[in-house]
């Protein structure tokens, strides 16, 4: 018996689980694949309908969360089975090595900036847009912040053949090339899955061009180039020539609404974070000019019309009812002629501008299915995790004690992630109660 | 027999006189001739022969003034030209070119006419009757309900996105063709005009939208049904060459005619029965019929058929090659005929059942999606497996059997066929091969695998306008990457691009002009089995073809 809670992913959801259940005085495991926690929202600049700054509101949270004394932080790390059940689960823990001792490393970027491969990597954290070294840390705002050494790059993992100039700039010795990767038993009375969501990958929907063209972009690369603490600093540039976009198109449901990618449901975000990356746009220069080619405009949350409406009343956007069927490229100056039937008036017409984005659909993480089978919880055909009751019992699993919550269940924006965090820890606080009786909770919080 | 019946179209100015003459002067002739007086024999195009044997003429002749003498200059050296091509056909489709006669009777020659008449009454009392006469009518299709062709194709899961037409080469040339305002009128209860609009048949079934659709609805097949109910009402969307080819293909499907087509085989090894398990069989379908039909545009599309034959012997397969093989039926099908399509389905698959055929290998992408897509659904127990030559190429080239040791030093760039390509999904097997040559670089258009551009026509309509401008574009592309060649490794997209060529070209020539070739010519260079002239004259731009695309017929005015 445990009176433990596993929290699976370190998203916006995960925490707002982790920081609840910590609260309420019961002990929580938080396990995140990546080095850091944060999930996507970590990475975003804004986040609809208030244009808040993603970071600055997710910050704070990601600091409580790991330095929360009733919540430990498993980085690196990945769950590889399940046994026993509600009250008594025996879950087994893959731990990645860091080759950085977390304890003595204080994120001063002495070995980043040492690594004989400085510079050299494309940085997966900034859609390689900047670069790193083997040494680094994932982003600015990481937590922990910790550097990593990327086993498949460093020289000396990889081949045997270093200098080593990182573990001499460590001045705290915090670097440990003899760590092993571990795997550890937790034993936990309750598990809660918030792995979160993935980017559709565009590629294969080759009309659009993306990786053929140098201008066309992803809402996630976007992402990247608008956020202030990205790799342009906030400056939105082409790839081809490094100009500030004056004419950007946005086309919607790229990978979503879509029976030929294996993705027919609505991604639900897309036409929110399109009007918020237009105004993000409009915002940082006014004579930029938006459109967005949409399918349906699907705001159906709180405020979010009025977000839409706004967009266009304000920032001058403009709104095209359509799904582009090709996009082309002006070899010469590598503007990119969207082609589209403007299906409110007819007729094929093609729009120059400067710079595509394609607002990708969520899907889940690659490899969410080996998780699935480890917990032996029910996944619908997309892959993701199903309720056992999607409408009276929407953070349930096929497994008692097993809880769900977040975008691993559905695409789903912030509000709804969070909303769903806070659920699920209460009913695996409940579960706690019922399975393995009396809690040592302690009513109030300990913050 | 029966009294022989014969056609006669004659000129106005000396034939038809030529006739009158013989009235006037009371000379006697059997009574078996109906006239057809046309203004020129120019006039008379190898559609108006065939449909006239079609519908059980036992003889046709073709009346003109004597060379030299034509009142339009040239028109009745057309008319000898047409013939000469049109007996060809007929000799293939198995009614023989002794059905056919070319007189020339000048206004004064009553007696040539009459007598001429008599000798041709007395040969086809000789030869009999039209074997077609005695054919049944095609029983009438069953047109498909609305409600079935929006279920078959998924057209209801429609959400109007406009992905369609953004992505059609002709919606981006033709503001009236839509593939959404097409479906969406449908799931308004509109469905009937469509089928009484030319939009019907504008659509290249080239499967470019449906690629693309997010809900994969099925346009071609939306298209292809509903055909059968416009064909029903007598619309055909005005076929190319007024038709011809639909003549001999409903010829094919119709009557039992003692067909030899295996001519062009000549010193190739071939057999006329499979005789161990894994005999395959070369199914030449139409290609002997291009060079006829298209010879304005030199097609060279026998060379595709010998050229596929010559390398299946070098690399050690003596294939099976039928004398009576028939159409396949794809046009047929896509034109709205899905009668006379499954006719020919059955009378192909008791021919290739009666032969031990279990195998074929072509060099045609339509029939290769025929077979492979259509034939199932219409012929019980088809269980023929059916490969792209470029598949068996490919297979070969991969297992390490098959090199090429001859060089053929080009830029190549490669046009994928719709039926290969969107429709079969091979993409890659071309290309393996093409790269397998010493010498050859491959290089690709700017739109290229799924995302390629059609030739421009498919099912022999609608070629007009629209079609020559989707054609520039695509030969522009072409000429864009530097290429040396265009490789095609459909007998149809070499025809179209050819015949865009053959006249005149709007605007800069040097920015479309480029040599087309099929797959297999190059394979064969590479496996030395032509030389280089005889490929390269299959080739060269075919400028020669002064002539506008005879008895073409560009008018849409119809519908």
């Amino acid at each position: 018996m445990s009176e433990s809670v596993l929290i699976i992913g370190g998203g916006v959801c995960g925490i707002q689980a982790a920081l609840d259940l910590g609260d309420k005085g019961m002990h929580v495991y938080m396990v995140e694949k990546e080095p850091s926690i944060g999930g996507r929202m970590a990475l975003l600049d804004k986040v609809f309908p208030t244009n808040d700054c993603s970071i600055c509101i997710l910050a704070p949270k990601m600091i409580t969360c790991f330095n929360h004394p009733n919540v430990d932080v498993i980085t690196c790390a990945e769950v590889e089975g399940l046994t026993g059940k509600a009250g008594a689960f025996k879950v087994k823990v893959h731990k990645n090595a860091r080759y950085v001792d977390e304890d003595k490393c204080t994120g001063c970027d002495a070995c980043t900036q040492a690594c004989a491969l400085a510079g050299k990597i494309p940085d997966e954290w900034n859609q390689n847009f900047s670069t790193r070294g083997a040494a680094y840390i994932p982003f600015m705002q990481a937590v922990p912040r910790v550097a990593i050494i990327d086993k498949e790059r460093c020289l000396l993992l990889s081949r045997g053949k270093c200098k080593s100039q990182c573990v001499e700039a460590c001045q705290r010795g915090a670097i440990d090339f003899k760590q092993k990767d571990d795997t550890v038993t937790l034993d936990v009375g309750a598990v809660i899955v918030a792995t979160g969501l993935d980017m559709y990958d565009p590629t294969p929907v080759t009309e659009y061009g993306y990786g053929r063209f140098d201008n066309v972009i992803h809402s996630m690369e976007y992402e990247r180039l608008i956020n202030a603490s990205g790799p342009t600093g906030g400056h939105l540039k082409r790839r081809s020539d490094g100009e500030r976009p004056k004419r950007i198109a946005y086309i919607q449901c790229v990978g979503a609404r879509d029976v030929r990618s294996g993705h027919p449901y609505c991604c639900s975000v897309c036409c929110m974070y399109a009007t918020k990356d237009s105004m993000l746009a409009y915002m940082h220069h006014d004579d930029t000019e938006n459109i967005i080619f949409y399918t349906d405009l699907r705001a159906f949350g709180r405020g979010f019309d009025e977000y839409i409406k706004r967009g266009a009343d304000e920032y001058g956007i403009t709104y095209v009812r359509a799904r582009p069927g090709e996009v082309t490229e002006d070899p010469e100056t590598k503007n990119l002629y969207v082609w589209y039937d403007d299906t409110e008036s007819g007729g094929v017409k093609s729009m120059e501008v400067d710079m595509v984005v394609l607002s990708t659909a969520f899907v889940p993480p690659p490899g969410i299915r080996a998780l699935g089978k480890a917990l032996g919880v029910k996944m619908d055909e997309y892959d993701f995790f199903k309720a056992s009751d999607d409408l009276l019992a929407p953070m349930d699993t096929s497994v008692p004690g097993i809880y769900i919550a977040g975008a691993c269940t559905r695409p789903m924006d912030v509000t709804d992630a969070v909303t769903q965090g806070g659920g699920a820890a209460d009913r695996a606080a409940q579960a706690i109660n019922d399975f393995v009786g009396k809690t040592s909770a302690k009513a109030g919080s300990v913050r | 027999m029966a009294e022989p019946e014969i056609v006669a179209f004659v000129c106005n100015w000396c034939a038809y006189a030529g006739a009158d003459y013989a009235g006037v002067s009371r000379i006697q002739y059997p009574p078996n001739v109906r006239l057809v007086r046309v203004m020129c024999s120019g006039r008379v195009e190898p559609s108006f022969i065939l449909k006239a044997f079609e519908e059980g003429a036992d003889g046709v002749l073709v009346g003109g003034c004597h060379e030299a003498d034509c009142h339009y200059i040239s028109g009745n050296l057309k008319a000898r030209d047409r013939v000469e091509n049109t007996k060809k056909l007929l000799d293939l489709l198995g009614l023989g070119s002794e059905r056919l006669r070319l007189k020339w009777v000048n206004a004064n020659e009553g007696e040539v006419f009459a007598n001429e008449i008599t000798d041709f009454t007395a040969a086809l009392k000789k030869l009999g009757a039209n074997p077609l006469k005695k054919m049944k009518k095609a029983a009438p299709a069953k047109v498909p309900d609305t409600d079935a062709i929006m279920k078959d194709t998924d057209a209801y899961l429609c959400v109007e996105c406009g992905k369609c037409t953004a992505s059609c080469p002709v919606a981006r040339r033709d503001v009236e063709f839509s593939p959404r305002a097409t479906v969406e009128q449908s799931l308004e209860k509109m469905h009937s005009q469509l089928e009484t609009s030319q939009q019907l048949w504008d659509c290249l079934t080239c499967g470019t939208c449906e690629e693309r659709c997010p809900y994969n609805v099925k346009f071609s097949q939306f298209i292809k049904d509903s055909r059968v109910e416009a064909l029903d009402l007598g619309l055909d969307g005005c076929p190319t060459q007024s038709g011809q080819m639909y003549s001999w293909m409903r010829m094919m499907a119709s009557g039992d005619l003692p067909q030899d087509r295996k001519a062009w085989t000549e010193g190739l090894k071939t057999k006329a029965k499979s005789t161990a398990r894994n005999d395959l069989m070369f199914f030449a379908g139409c290609l002997p019929h291009f060079d006829i039909s298209h010879s304005h545009v030199s097609p060279g599309s026998l060379d595709i058929a010998r050229n596929s034959v010559a390398i299946l012997n070098a690399i050690g397969i003596t294939p099976v090659v039928l004398a009576d093989e028939r159409c396949c039926g794809h046009d047929l099908l896509f034109a709205g005929d899905p009668v006379r399509f499954e006719a020919l389905a059955k009378k192909n698959a008791e021919a290739f059942k009666a032969a031990g055929v279990k195998k074929i290998v072509i060099s045609c992408p339509e029939g290769y999606q025929t077979f492979a897509q259509e034939y199932p659904k219409v012929v019980k127990g088809w269980d023929v497996e059916v490969v792209h030559i470029s598949e068996l190429l490919a297979e070969r080239i991969d297992a390490g059997k098959l090199t090429f040791d001859k060089e053929v030093n080009a830029r190549v760039t490669y046009q994928d066929p719709c039926r290969l390509g969107r429709y079969m999904g091979v993409y890659a097997a071309p290309r393996k091969v093409l790269s397998a040559i010493p010498g050859v670089e491959l290089v690709e258009m700017e739109h290229n695998a799924a995302d390629a551009i059609c030739c421009g026509v498919s099912s022999w309509v609608s070629c007009g306008a629209t079609a020559k401008s989707i054609q520039m574009a695509r030969l522009a592309e072409a000429r864009a990457t530097d290429a040396d060649i265009l490789v095609t490794a459909c007998p149809k997209c070499q025809i179209h691009f050819k015949c865009a060529l053959s006249g005149k070209v709007p605007g800069n020539r040097e920015a479309v002009d480029i040599p087309i070739e099929d797959l297999t010519s190059l394979v064969a260079k590479a496996l030395g089995l032509v030389k280089g002239e005889h490929a390269d004259k299959s080739a060269s731009k075919s400028k020669s073809a002064k002539s506008k695309s005879a008895g073409k017929s560009k008018s849409r005015s119809k519908a």
